[in-house]
């Protein structure tokens, strides 16, 4: 309970901002994960393309912001890679097509 | 990475700038810092967004723009709440929200007139292999 207490009254908890907008980014790559079972036609890749350099360049944000957000980094490592998978099957279906 | 960025700096830092100029590449939100790029990448975001909108709303997934729509207002919220207040961030924030919403819309008109997703495409391949 102390632990909890803690994280509830810490600099990136709940009751900030640091908190709520990585677990918005979260919805970002459950979205990806179940667009992974739609077929490929389904996918943008411009936008899959955008969100994977978005993710890696948030990466390095988190990593670098004061103070130091796990939770938005380990985010974005997800999102990375819930966004190469999906660029990688537009890109397989794309070639399917022109072959 | 950083040592590129840091041999940039140097270059740059060697050149004939206004002392103004000097004092914008060594600043802690600077454009050779992270803090500057984020933004930008969020416009991007934004304008792949745009250039969706001419995508058939069969294939636009309403799970994602969801996502978009939720990130951008939450964050346009908390950027009229930090100090200081962030206006560039929030514009950005509040206009990739309003694409998202838009292409919720989009779907959301697409349901109510009876438009259904298409079912995923049959495995050809595996069947011609199989024969």
């Amino acid at each position: 309970m102390d632990i909890v207490k803690t994280f509830i009254n810490s600099p990136i908890g709940p009751k900030t901002t640091h908190f709520w907008g990585p677990v918005c980014n979260w919805g970002i790559v459950l979205a990806g994960i179940l667009d992974s079972n739609k077929p490929p036609e389904k996918i943008s890749p411009n936008m899959t393309t955008v969100l994977l350099c978005y993710s890696l360049m948030f990466m390095r944000f988190a990593w670098k912001v004061q103070p130091r957000n796990y939770l938005l980094f380990s985010c974005h490592i997800c999102n990375t890679i819930a966004q190469s998978a999906l660029l990688m099957k537009v890109i397989k279906y794309r070639r399917g097509l022109t072959v | 990475m950083t040592i590129f960025v840091h041999h940039v700096r140097n270059v740059l830092l060697r050149l004939p700038l206004s002392p103004r100029m000097k004092t914008l590449i060594d600043h802690p939100a600077g454009p050779l810092t992270i803090f500057f790029w984020c933004p930008f990448v969020k416009w991007m975001i934004t304008f792949a967004n745009i250039k969706d909108f001419k995508r058939p709303v069969e294939n636009v997934s309403l799970n994602q723009q969801i996502a978009i729509f939720a990130t951008g207002a939450i964050w346009t919220r908390y950027c009229m709440v930090i100090t200081p207040v962030n206006y560039s961030l929030m514009a950005v924030n509040a206009t990739m929200g309003a694409t998202g919403f838009y292409q919720i819309c989009r779907k959301v008109k697409f349901y109510q007139q009876g438009g259904v997703d298409t079912a995923p495409a049959a495995p050809a391949p595996a069947e011609e292999k199989a024969q």
